[in-house]
């Protein structure tokens, strides 16, 4: 497959970073905030935590780039490690939001806030918002980020197959909730 | 399929606000976390390599001193010589990484300008 000029750029800043040029990084770090800020803010919904999740990436790109053998495979590398970060933080507000059901009862948590959604305003934006964040996760990687099924699997670690029947269901799953509104 | 593939990929696109303030902040930060990184990488390879080519030095002057016989004197010697040589093996390997990083980073800069040039080339498509 021919690499186009945003890849091979991007792949030849990665090799002047490896080489300690300052300039490089900057420019690294330009071009790619936004797409990590995005992603992280479109996982976790929260515009703090995302700027959190991608400081700590760039901390783990930081600390691995030098031993980054082949540049080519940045962008999954990246993205894994700002998966990590997001399923971190995930796994955190999931244990937070137990202990404050816990405390009261009656408090609303964060899904049914979601459902609040005026769904016939924006029908598919606020079916994204009500699936699994595990699921938000693959429709971002594969229909944002533009990532194929084998490097979705390096990213989430799990294997191709697994990957493509989960990202069927999703697809479905958004399909029958969006009918669902519809005839609502 | 393709419409829905495409709406749900212009669903996806809808963002939140993006603090640009916020993003430069962060920028500084990170840049400044990668100096220092480097920094501490540099003193941390330096340190542990002086170290040990100062140790081997040492112990070779130590058993030089100590040995009775010739052959022993000669191993001390060598050992000496090996701990001296090594800040050259240290230059050696600096080179060998940098070479081949500038070399990896050369071939780069020729896709590159084929990509560039194959994309003035192509033909335009009405």
């Amino acid at each position: 497959m021919r690499k186009s000029r945003t890849q091979i750029y991007d792949e030849l800043l990665i090799l002047k970073c490896q080489a300690s040029e300052k300039a490089a990084f900057e420019e690294l770090v330009e071009r790619w905030e936004k797409r990590l800020w995005h992603y992280a803010y479109k996982v976790t919904g929260s515009d703090s935590a995302a700027w959190d999740i991608v400081q700590e990436t760039w901390v783990g790109i930081i600390k691995g780039i030098r031993k980054l053998a082949d540049v080519a495979v940045f962008p999954s590398w990246a993205f894994r490690i700002l998966n990590n970060k997001c399923a971190d933080w995930l796994r955190k507000q999931h244990l937070q939001s137990r202990i404050d059901s816990e405390l009261s009862k009656g408090a609303q948590n964060e899904s049914d806030a979601r459902q609040d959604i005026d769904v016939t305003s924006e029908l598919l934006p606020a079916a994204i918002t009500e699936l699994s964040s595990e699921q938000r996760i693959l429709l971002m990687l594969r229909y944002h980020e533009d990532f194929d099924i084998g490097q979705m699997a390096e990213i989430i670690g799990v294997p191709e197959g697994t990957v493509k029947s989960r990202l069927n269901r999703t697809i479905n799953q958004l399909r029958q909730m969006m009918e669902r509104h519809q005839n609502d | 399929m393709i419409n829905f593939e495409k709406e749900l990929k212009e669903a996806l696109e809808k963002n939140g606000d993006f603090d640009v303030a916020k993003s430069e902040t962060l920028r500084k930060e990170i840049v400044q976390m990668w100096y220092d990184e480097n920094l501490r990488r540099a003193k941390l390879v330096f340190w542990i390599f002086f170290l040990l080519c100062l140790g081997m030095m040492g112990a070779g002057y130590i058993g030089l001193r100590s040995a009775t016989d010739t052959r022993g004197m000669l191993l001390w010697v060598i050992f000496f010589m090996i701990g001296f040589n090594s800040t050259i093996l240290m230059k050696l390997w600096y080179w060998v990484v940098h070479t081949r990083i500038n070399l990896q980073k050369d071939l780069k800069q020729i896709q590159l300008q084929i990509a560039e040039q194959s994309g003035k080339n192509a033909p335009s498509e009405n």
